[in-house]
């Protein structure tokens, strides 16, 4: 029998992150654009504003420039990680659009957007021209960790705003860039999926004994599994892990790996797993009943749902990396985050400083953002370049039209993420 | 105790008998292109990869077509003459054109240049199947859940990668009667040979040609169509394939049926006990055999053309 | 070295410098080392030449291989990356940041590996020694991603700048005017000694017996030439010179990952770039790392279907112009003094 959740009600709590203050989604888009509406969204709601109750008839007034913004937008749209990649550019191009309709940033700015795959053998070149050849003003993009990797002290290098999209690598700012200056991270990093995991594993569901891992064979898999397994021991979680497999990336063929999982018998798998090795996992682990008997917990993989809806058996844990799900997927909101997060440094900084900022500007009105977005409150700690997001679980559930997740839970975002002035293993290993 | 020994065995080693089936499908289109026709293709593991793509087409339509009026058995047949019949037949189709336009004016050249020419075939295949069916992954199970599974010594086995494997065996020996038993099979071997005095003895050299050429490209798109089923399907995937293609190619031997049996068969084995064993080097292994294969016996297993 | 050899070359290199083509590589050196003096020359001007010219390097030195001796290596990548990975590896755990213990060590690396790999690969020639040498590589590509706490996984290794004699230009004039002013012209040094050092092994007897064997194995074999081991000796001269242009291509880089420079499909390339500058000729490959970088970059803004373009680029040149970019300057070169000549005569 496979066990169940039984969330305590005190670190794992039951239902969906709330998005606080309530704000009709509509009308925070209509009105995203203009300066009064998202000034008293980046003031009011941001925590570290000093002059938090400035609205924008009192503040800015300095010249706005009149040439369009230039943004590059780059993600894989091919290859296997155009499942993340493909979805956030329409995102991208949608959001964009939003903008652009009510007049722009500060309803007066609008942004041009140019796309760009991240499928191209030359990372490092293709960064270096957009930065200082093409001359954007803010690059936005990244999926995958060794390309964030590549590309981020680079950006420091050249002083070039960027923000990282999607890319969960806790390297990113533990060790590649220790004191970022100009590039931002607005989601969460993997900490929040692989501590996450642990902490619904002590807190939710009691009758686990034994535990394993699938993950893939690179950096992303094995970075999450190692903040997995950390966070058992940090937690001091009483669970045995029985096996910890890694699988190459991509892969097409799990049977093997999987006769070794029916064999050892967990209650619990954890795995990253995503795209289409997450799809083969599923496929082939249910046609060798592998989830009879153990509830697999899948920290990234809710894209599938949309992707190969009729290869998701009902009744599998989900990770949405992050909040997200309830509104959307995840693609959506990341860029939603992402670009709103951008508009609204800008915004902040005008408003407060009264002139249009320049990178430095910028940058300094990114740290200690906070806003509410579509998928609720987006906060980017005082002194910090990553955001911060809750963790957030359910079930598959294919009773309806689409997949959806069911009884969910969630962990704050406080209990998922490193303090400020601590690297995630640092945190860890203090717990 | 025995049980427990089977229960944990059986699995392992029918995962290998489906591995060594994809692997003997791929590999030895390209082997019997290779040493009958001359011709070294670093581009036939993309006929698998069309094959599985145009096989989730077929399955999809398929489904979305008369899935609902007709029962389960009915739709799987339909399915089934979908992916031994038509897929293979398409990507022969495809690849005959290929051949009329592309590899033709490369006949001629060395080996080496051949490898560098068809490089750029492959690039210009993925992308063309990028084109086609997007960048996304791909994946269409429905022969596999109407097949269902199998209980096997305590564990659930799918039907499908026994079926598969049925399949392939039965094509091998069907090949295998082919080259030997066949007058087709003797010229295409004379060929392989000597292919100047098989024209002169008045055997149309070409058309022998063209048929050993579509045998070999519809293999691997059958190959595509048996593990669409069991996994799914992205671009990218093609390099990895080549890699296994030579794999095949070169322990088995150039040109050498029984090399590509045994050597799918021995790939298909030390990567499933590789991977169930010791997971870290299961791919390792792959290539520290070919390696090893070429010091030790540099005509493969079963090869006897000179290296 | 025999007296004669001397003076032939020094005859050589006098001439060289007095014909026209001659002086147009004089002239492009001296652009080349102008070059972030030029006006309107930005930072990525130079960043773009600079990789042109580690890859140059290493297709140049691919050619050593495949146009001199005949030996398609579709293994390169374990010399390029072999060496760009010693280095990344040396700056993870030692204290070590000076280019000029840095770059031995790449060289070190790259060489060590080609005498291992060639010695194993070399007692096959044609196809063969392409798919042992695609074996060996990828076995060294899998365990790269494999060993995960030591390489770093597929997430690679950083290479942050190093200094240079001692001195940390990053420090003192920071990244920009340490990859203007010092990066780039070590790069330009270390293409000028390689191309010049290769030109010379290639002009050498050495450089003629692989000639020898490569246009007939068995006469060679006939007239007392130690086939095998010379076809070591020029894997190992190829190999060490990739790996010089690795370790260049890491600096440059910043960051390096198996993907980029281990894997096979990295080899490929540099026979792409060989094959479109010109197997037959010495700098043709020069001319071609420069035309697939610039290719590529563009093909990769114009459409996302660019593996089509170079795909469709790599087998027209196999197919209808094998001799490459050399080829076609050669062809035109010869188009224009006919032209010449035929005004002359009118």
């Amino acid at each position: 029998m496979r066990p169940s959740l039984e969330p305590d009600g005190d670190v794992v709590k039951r239902g969906v992150p709330p998005v606080e203050p309530p704000v009709d989604r509509r009308t925070f888009l209509k009105g995203a654009g203009a300066a009064t509406v998202a000034a008293s969204l980046a003031g009011c709601n941001n925590p570290a504003a000093g002059g938090g109750g400035n609205n924008a008839s009192d503040g800015g007034g300095g010249q706005i420039p009149s040439e369009p913004l230039r943004m590059a937008t780059i993600a894989f749209t091919s290859g296997p990680a155009s499942v993340f990649g493909a979805p956030m550019m329409r995102a991208a191009r949608m959001i964009v659009e939003q903008i652009n309709d009510n007049g722009g940033i500060l309803g007066e700015r609008t942004i041009e957007m140019d796309e760009f795959d991240e499928n191209t053998e030359d990372v490092a070149q293709q960064y270096r021209r957009l930065a200082t050849q093409e001359n954007y003003d803010i690059i936005l993009g990244y999926v995958s960790s060794a390309n964030a990797l590549t590309v981020g002290p680079i950006a420091e290098e050249l002083e070039q705003p960027t923000i990282i999209w999607d890319t969960g690598t806790t390297e990113l700012f533990d060790n590649a860039i220790t004191d970022p200056q100009y590039v931002f991270r607005t989601c969460a990093s993997s900490s929040t999926d692989a501590v996450g995991a642990a902490l619904v594993l002590d807190n939710a569901l009691s009758d686990v004994g034994t535990v394993a891992g699938v993950n893939q064979d690179y950096a992303y898999g094995r970075n999450n599994w190692d903040l997995f397994t950390r966070a058992i021991e940090a937690f001091g979680i009483d669970v045995e892990v029985v096996a910890s497999r890694f699988t190459p990336f991509p892969n097409e063929d799990f049977s093997s790996t999987i006769a070794a999982l029916n064999d050892s018998a967990p209650d619990f798998i954890f795995s990253s797993l995503w795209g289409g090795d997450l799809v083969n996992f599923i496929t082939q682990a249910n046609d060798r009943n592998l989830f009879a008997n153990t509830l697999p917990c899948f920290s990234g993989g809710t894209h599938v749902f949309a992707d190969v809806p009729d290869q998701v058996p009902d009744g599998l844990l989900f990770g949405a990396r992050g909040p997200h799900f309830p509104y959307g997927i995840l693609g959506w909101n990341s860029l939603h985050e992402e670009l709103y997060a951008y508009v609204h440094a800008v915004e902040r900084a005008y408003n407060l400083n009264g002139e249009y900022p320049n990178s430095d500007a910028w940058a300094t009105s990114m740290e200690g953002l906070g806003f509410d977005s579509a998928s609720g409150f987006v906060d980017i700690p005082a002194g910090s370049h990553n955001a911060v997001e809750p963790s957030f679980w359910g079930f598959s559930d294919t009773g309806g039209q689409n997949i959806s997740l069911r009884d969910p839970v969630w962990i704050a975002k406080e209990q998922v993420n490193p303090p400020v002035d601590k690297t995630t293993i640092e945190w860890l290993d203090s717990l | 105790m025995v049980a427990q020994v089977l229960s944990q065995q059986v699995p392992i080693v029918l995962n290998a008998l489906f591995l060594a089936s994809v692997l003997f499908l791929l590999g030895t289109g390209l082997s019997i292109i290779y040493g009958m026709l001359n011709f070294l293709n670093l581009a036939h593991a993309a006929f698998l990869i069309l094959g599985a793509y145009v096989s989730a087409t077929v399955i999809t339509e398929v489904v979305s077509a008369v899935g609902g009026t007709v029962g389960g058995g009915v739709l799987l047949v339909v399915l089934l003459v979908g992916l031994l019949v038509v897929v293979p037949a398409i990507v022969s189709v495809v690849g005959l054109t290929m051949e009329r336009t592309l590899f033709k004016p490369i006949y001629g050249l060395e080996d080496d240049y051949q490898l560098l020419a068809t490089f750029g075939v492959i690039l210009m295949m993925e992308d063309g199947m990028k084109f086609i069916w997007g960048g996304q992954p791909v994946s269409a199970t429905r022969p596999s859940t109407l097949l269902g599974g199998v209980e096997l010594f305590g564990s659930t086995f799918p039907l499908w990668t026994l079926f598969a494997t049925g399949v392939t065996a039965v094509i091998a020996a069907t090949l295998y009667y082919f080259f030997e038993e066949t007058r087709l099979g003797k010229i295409t071997l004379a060929m392989a040979e000597n292919d100047e005095i098989v024209g002169v003895a008045g055997i149309d050299t070409r058309s022998v040609h063209l048929k050993v050429y579509v045998i070999g490209v519809g293999l691997a798109g059958l190959g595509g169509a048996l593990y669409l089923p069991n996994a799914s399907m992205t671009t990218g995937l093609s390099l990895q394939f080549v890699i296994l293609a030579f794999a095949v190619l070169v322990i088995g031997g150039l040109g050498s049926l029984k090399g590509a049996i045994a050597a799918a068969l021995l790939i298909g084995f030390v990567r499933s006990f590789g991977t169930y064993y010791v997971p870290q080097l299961a791919l390792a292994i792959v290539f520290l055999l070919m390696a090893a294969v070429m010091l030790i016996k540099p005509t493969g297993l079963f090869g006897d053309i000179k290296a | 070295m025999s007296q004669d050899t001397d003076t032939g070359k020094r005859t050589v290199i006098q001439d060289s410098l007095t014909t026209p083509s001659g002086l147009a590589a004089a002239g492009l050196v001296v652009l080349g080392l102008g070059l972030p003096y030029l006006p309107g020359t930005g930072q990525f001007e130079v960043f773009l030449t600079a990789q042109i010219l580690a890859f140059a390097i290493a297709a140049v030195a691919f050619n050593v291989l495949l146009g001199y001796t005949g030996l398609l290596s579709f293994g390169h990548a374990a010399f390029f990356g072999g060496s760009a990975y010693a280095v990344g590896l040396v700056l993870r755990y030692t204290e070590i940041r000076e280019l000029f213990v840095l770059l031995p060590i790449g060289i070190l690396a790259a060489a060590v590996l080609a005498v291992i790999i060639g010695y194993i690969s070399v007692r096959h020639t044609e196809v063969y020694y392409a798919l042992l040498m695609l074996a060996l590589s990828f076995l060294l590509y899998v365990v790269t991603v494999k060993l995960y706490t030591f390489t770093g996984g597929t997430d690679g290794v950083p290479i942050p700048s190093p200094t240079v004699a001692g001195v940390d230009y990053v420090a003192a004039w920071g990244y920009s005017g340490f990859l203007q002013g010092v990066l780039y012209y070590a790069i330009v040094l270390a293409f000028l000694v390689s191309i010049a050092l290769m030109w010379v092994f290639m002009n050498s007897p050495f450089g003629l017996t692989l000639k020898t064997i490569r246009d007939s194995p068995d006469r060679a074999r006939a007239i007392g030439i130690p086939v095998v081991r010379y076809r070591w000796y020029a894997t190992i001269v190829s190999g060490v010179f990739t790996g010089v242009g690795g370790v260049m291509y890491a600096l440059l880089n910043g960051h390096v990952t198996p993907g980029t420079v281990l894997h096979w499909s990295r080899s490929g390339e540099l026979a792409f770039m060989a094959v479109l500058g010109g197997v037959g000729s010495f700098f043709g490959p020069i001319a071609g790392a420069g035309a697939f970088i610039l290719l590529r970059s563009e093909a990769q803004q114009l459409t996302e279907y660019w593996h089509f373009v170079m795909g469709l680029v790599l087998f027209l040149v196999v197919v209808f112009e094998p001799a490459g970019v050399a080829g076609l300057v050669k062809r035109g070169y010869r188009k224009a003094n006919e032209l010449i000549d035929e005004r002359r005569r009118e």
